[in-house]
């Protein structure tokens, strides 16, 4: 056989086959229109019969659903409730073996189909899905699925204390992310404490940052001294994060101290103590953001100029214009 | 010089020009073969941003980077009140919608002051990267993040430029103003920040046509399939370059062309960059390839990303007539752009941009469609003379049309298998057949469209000539 | 009986969300309709007069809030009472739906017994 020879071949070869498997693609979506009225059918009727359950009839006929398509139900249920009744009907769900078919694909081989069952596990939320999530924070192979884990356990306010989080999912050799800080944000009122422990050990500057930040979400006003220790760190950075956990703790006696911050050597600590004078509401602010407006750089005057027309909505020009065109 | 040797000289010329055109089209084919596989790997291995991951950030939403969109307008006093409502009703915590009136002859200014209830005020812009005069700028009475800049008459560049200079946030959306944008469009979008550890400059997402889908209010309704054959050829062709190319190539971080119609771009880097040129058709293609040499030459770490979730709708040309114009000006788009940046190409200095990225423009839109135009005229006619192998002009005909089909029909399979985005199972036989005949006429008739775009390029570079040749003998 | 029985016309195209929401109306007595979109709810609407309309923001080939701007268009219909059904983080779809003229909005997810007690106030309140 020539190049050519093989060259038509292998066009015709690969064509050929590309189609034939879109062709057993297509098919297959027709057949999954056609049975959509079924399947639609059958969920309909696993709801009435957890709905029956959850309201107290006896019902006899639930066995003759598989523990797949029960489960398929399930998350469709789900989502849609909320208050009393979905607990119920979890714990229904979890005693027809709905959680076991769960945690049985959360061992998946596969990385998509334990993601998958990670949301699950995140939906029923008992504390045998908790455990389970922990151990695949703690012990999955891959990152992803242990970090999908921790945004779960957050999720249901159950992530392991901060220094066990930052160990499981290798945090303190990389860079930060705003998902980090969302997951600190929302360990630090579970663990006030240990939080302020951490900030004793010998952190990376970009990780101190973000555990000073997370104290901001701890509802604990126990932790205000030990964000004043940080009020004067060198790092303006670090007096960043102060202010906006101040702004978030929304303690009366941060009033003065972020008043202080408007006047910082560093630009960026000015922003945020104006964003957090706008977030504290400190209308007594009001003349220091007048003076901010000649502030010597860009943003600062531009934000203050916007802090002032939040204080003062009606100061600000407001011309009709709508007529003309 | 006798007869024979002039018929001779003419053979083995014809010979080489029939070599050289199955060649470049040969490889064209192959790099795309490797793009198809890459995709699909990504594709496979890819895991979807989770419930849990959406519940954080909608827990924190100061988290995720504030975004002001940039939507230039000229003359869509029809459809602009619709589509800025659309607009501003996307999700996302927050978001500055800044509505660029360029000029516009007819009355897209008042309807917006109208239909908004807008006040004239003062706004400062930041950074002044527009060639044109700002006229005014207005608020809304009712919609706090609403912002319309109206300035005279430039290009798109020149408008986005001047809406780039207003806005205050992080990040910056561009898009056209007749882009329908997905309603959780923004957030899709701005997903790879969020992992992102400052090193993310851009980001751009799939687009699809919105041809035969019902449009009310300026947002999708339902998706649909034009009853015509042109759109449902550019289906097939938008699948190609967004599935296939733009995944391949954001995975190598290679990714070249973010589309005007939805780019997300960290502001400060526009910003640095000067914004869009304002003297190309492409300033899209420009604005990315100039990114990526702006970054290096300053020898900053850089990521731009791609996310194959659809974030945009837009119309396209429904018959031949508009579609001809379109090419001609992305042809002439790349050419200018690869004029402008040539000294990338094939620049170690550039790393994979210049060894990789740019040379592979350089294939597929400077030689790439004379050769395969060439091809089908010169390799049968050779074979009929009896010059070469009538088995090469046959294999030719199939690497280009049998292997394209291949090509389309593998990346309808990726979209079915990965998106799921066509609406019925008739719908999508309906796309594959096109994928099919598109391969016979169609993008034959793109190639002829594409020459005329190098017409252009060369009258243009002709009417050029006449003013001193500033800087271009230095290359 | 304390409880008025009241027809209540629910158009949602997710059939679990309307199974739940039968469920519990019918449980209380009321009598249901069921419309997969939003054409399909006009019309019903049309031709049954309920006494009231629970509506699903999204919904395929014509959107909630388009149907109750029909509704509240329609002489006869726009004084029957509708609750709007949105998403969780939905704030511009709540505002619009309540300038649009619906009387309660209600976002999934959502508890079965807020829906019931906001849905027999309004059929009280007629």
């Amino acid at each position: 056989m020539t190049l050519y020879q093989s060259v038509i071949l292998g066009s015709a070869l690969s064509a050929s086959a590309t189609i034939v498997v879109f062709l057993v693609l297509v098919f297959r979506r027709y057949l999954a229109e056609k049975s959509r009225a079924h399947r639609d059918k059958r969920d309909t009727a696993i709801t009435r019969n957890y709905l029956q359950r959850v309201a107290g009839h006896r019902v006899e006929d639930f066995d003759k659903w598989s523990r797949g398509s029960r489960r398929a139900a399930i998350s469709r249920i789900l989502p849609l409730l909320r208050g009393g009744e979905r607990t119920r009907l979890m714990q229904i769900a979890e005693l027809d073996g709905v959680l076991k078919e769960t945690l049985r694909i959360s061992h998946s081989l596969k990385k998509k189909t334990r993601i998958n069952a990670i949301q699950s596990l995140q939906r029923f939320g008992s504390e045998v899905c908790i455990g389970r999530l922990r151990e695949m924070m703690a012990r999955d192979r891959s990152q992803r699925v242990r970090l999908e884990a921790a945004f779960a356990l957050a999720a249901n306010r159950s992530l392991p204390p901060p220094r066990e989080t930052l160990n499981l999912l290798r945090a303190l050799h990389r860079l930060p992310t705003r998902l980090d800080i969302a997951l600190l944000r929302s360990a630090a009122p579970i663990y006030p404490d240990q939080m302020v422990l951490l900030l004793e050990d010998d952190l990376p500057p970009s990780w101190r940052i973000l555990i000073i930040d997370a104290l901001g979400w701890t509802d604990n006003m126990g932790v205000l001294d030990v964000l004043r220790t940080f009020a004067d760190d060198t790092n303006s950075e670090i007096r960043c994060a102060v202010l906006r956990a101040l702004a978030k703790l929304g303690h009366p006696s941060a009033q003065a101290w972020v008043m202080s911050g408007l006047s910082d050597p560093n630009a960026s600590v000015r922003l945020q103590a104006i964003a957090a004078i706008v977030g504290l509401g400190i209308k007594g602010a009001v003349p220091e953001l007048v003076r901010l407006r000649d502030d010597e750089k860009l943003w600062v005057r531009l934000r203050a100029e916007q802090a002032l027309e939040h204080f003062n909505p009606d100061n600000t020009e407001k011309r009709t214009v709508g007529t003309t065109g | 010089m006798t007869w024979t040797s002039v018929l001779n000289f003419t053979a083995t010329s014809i010979l080489w020009i029939a070599f050289a055109c199955f060649i470049v089209v040969a490889l064209r084919n192959i790099i795309a073969l490797a793009q198809l596989l890459v995709a699909a790997w990504v594709f496979m291995t890819r895991v979807r941003p989770s419930a849990g991951a959406r519940d954080l950030w909608d827990r924190y939403a100061d988290l995720s980077p504030p975004i002001s969109v940039i939507a230039p307008a000229y003359n869509e006093e029809l459809s602009i009140v619709q589509s800025v409502k659309a607009l501003l009703a996307l999700e996302y915590p927050e978001h500055e919608i800044i509505v660029v009136n360029d000029g516009s002859k007819d009355d897209t200014l008042g309807e917006l002051l109208r239909g908004f209830d807008m006040y004239e005020t003062k706004r400062t812009q930041i950074a002044l990267l527009q060639k044109t005069r700002i006229l005014a700028t207005y608020r809304s009475r009712r919609y706090p993040n609403l912002l319309v800049v109206d300035k005279e008459n430039g290009r798109k560049a020149d408008a986005a430029n001047a809406g780039i200079g207003f806005a205050r946030t992080p990040l910056v959306c561009v898009i056209d103003a007749d882009s329908i944008i997905e309603p959780d469009g923004l957030l899709r979008a701005a997903e790879p920040f969020m992992y992102d550890d400052d090193s993310l400059v851009a980001v751009g997402g799939a687009i699809r046509i919105a041809n035969g889908c019902t449009v009310r209010g300026g947002s999708l309704q339902k998706v649909g399939i034009a009853e015509e054959m042109v759109p449902r050829f550019q289906i097939v062709e938008y699948l190609r370059a967004f599935l296939m190319n733009r995944v391949a190539n954001a995975h190598r971080n290679t990714l070249m062309l973010i589309s005007g119609a939805f780019g997300l771009f960290r502001r400060s880097t526009l910003v640095e960059m000067g914004g869009y040129r304002h003297d190309t058709v492409g300033e899209d293609l420009e604005l990315v390839v100039r990114m990526h040499r702006f970054m290096r030459d300053n020898n900053r770490k850089y990521r731009i990303a791609f996310v194959p979730d659809i974030v945009c709708w837009t119309e396209a040309p429904a018959a031949l007539r508009g579609l001809d114009n379109q090419r001609a000006r992305w042809q002439q788009g790349a050419l200018e752009t690869l004029q402008r940046h040539r000294r990338m190409i094939g620049n170690p200095r550039y790393g994979r941009i210049g060894l990789i990225a740019m040379p592979q423009i350089v294939l597929e839109d400077v030689l790439g469609p004379p050769a395969e135009l060439v091809g089908y005229l010169v390799l049968p006619a050779a074979a009929i003379l009896g010059l070469l192998d009538p088995m090469m002009a046959i294999a030719f005909f199939f690497v280009s049309v049998v292997f394209g089909c291949a090509l389309s029909v593998g990346t309808l399979v990726l979209e079915e298998q990965q998106l799921r985005r066509t609406p019925t199972a008739k719908d999508l036989l309906r796309v594959g057949v096109a994928a099919v005949i598109e391969n016979f006429g169609y993008r034959q008739i793109n190639l002829w469209y594409r020459l005329t775009g190098f017409r252009r390029y060369f009258r243009k570079e002709n009417s050029w000539a006449a003013v001193p040749r500033v800087g271009f003998t230095t290359a | 009986m304390e409880r008025m029985m009241a027809n209540i016309i629910i158009a949602d195209d997710d059939p679990i969300l309307v199974e739940i929401l039968k469920f519990r109306l019918e449980g209380a007595g009321h009598c249901v309709l069921v419309a997969r979109d939003g054409e399909e709810a006009l019309a019903k609407a049309r031709a049954e007069r309920p006494d009231l309309i629970v509506l699903d923001s999204m919904m395929p080939i014509v959107a909630g809030p388009e149907v109750l701007a029909e509704l509240k268009d329609d002489p006869e219909l726009k004084d029957v009472p509708v609750v709007m059904l949105t998403a969780r983080d939905g704030e511009a779809d709540i505002v619009a739906a309540l300038k649009g003229g619906a009387s309660e909005y209600l976002t999934k997810p959502f508890i079965p017994q807020e829906l019931l007690v906001r849905i027999s106030g309004l059929v009280k309140g007629k």
